[in-house]
């Protein structure tokens, strides 16, 4: 099975909203700051509901907030 | 530092969990230096007030924490309910593997307080456990998908 992480740009995109705090991004998706801070830190991979709410919030498609980073490991690709 | 309410349980947790398996030791090895005999002694209520040690505070707390929250404040959310479904998990690992060595100390007739014991042991590591589960969770993160 090919392993990743889920990467974000949150922090940018909040930066691009007019600096929207995390708090207020947070009660637009109905969660709380600091699961904010924790998905932006990559310490939580929302729901899948919530990945939408975030993309709705920031009025972006999803596939620009968030992005899945595969791990490549020696050999794979050649 | 930015800490989360559900996190302040799991420290509560944590705290009372080890002050009351840590009053229960204390008190049975006073009693025993009285009369040399750890499972002689009568057990009942210091063990049921230890319990109320571990369990009580988390939910004075917990309790606290709802009553001040304003209304317009959000409660646990998907990731607070996340990690507390990890640390149940954990939790119940604990408490099935005391449940297993009680059964066996049951079959082999052994003393009431050691079986007595060890389930207070197993319910105190339970929620030692579970609190460490939930604070490694908002540590250091949660398991992506």
């Amino acid at each position: 099975m090919n392993r990743g992480r889920l990467g974000n740009s949150i922090r940018e995109l909040r930066a691009g909203k007019n600096n929207m705090t995390q708090a207020e991004l947070g009660a637009l998706v109905g969660v709380t700051r600091q699961t904010i801070i924790a998905i932006e830190q990559g310490k939580y991979s929302p729901s899948l509901e919530s990945a939408f709410r975030i993309a709705h919030a920031l009025n972006l498609p999803i596939t620009e907030v968030f992005r899945y980073e595969f791990e490549t490991t020696v050999g794979e690709g050649d | 530092m930015d800490v989360s309410s559900e996190e302040r349980v799991a420290w509560v947790g944590v705290a009372s969990g080890s002050a009351g398996m840590l009053v229960f030791v204390a008190l049975a090895l006073i009693h025993a230096l009285g009369d040399g005999r750890l499972a002689g002694q009568n057990y009942t209520i210091p063990m049921i007030l230890c319990v109320f040690v571990m369990v009580a505070p988390v939910w004075i707390v917990r309790g606290l924490l709802a009553r001040g929250r304003k209304k317009t404040d959000l409660g646990p959310d998907e990731r607070d309910r996340d990690i507390a479904r990890r640390a149940d998990q954990a939790k119940f690992q604990v408490l099935l593997f005391a449940c297993v060595v009680v059964l066996s100390m049951a079959f082999t007739g052994t003393e009431h307080f050691w079986i007595a014991s060890t389930v207070f042991a197993g319910l105190g590591f339970s929620l030692l456990v579970g609190a460490g589960v939930q604070i490694a969770g908002y540590r250091r993160g949660v398991p992506t998908w």
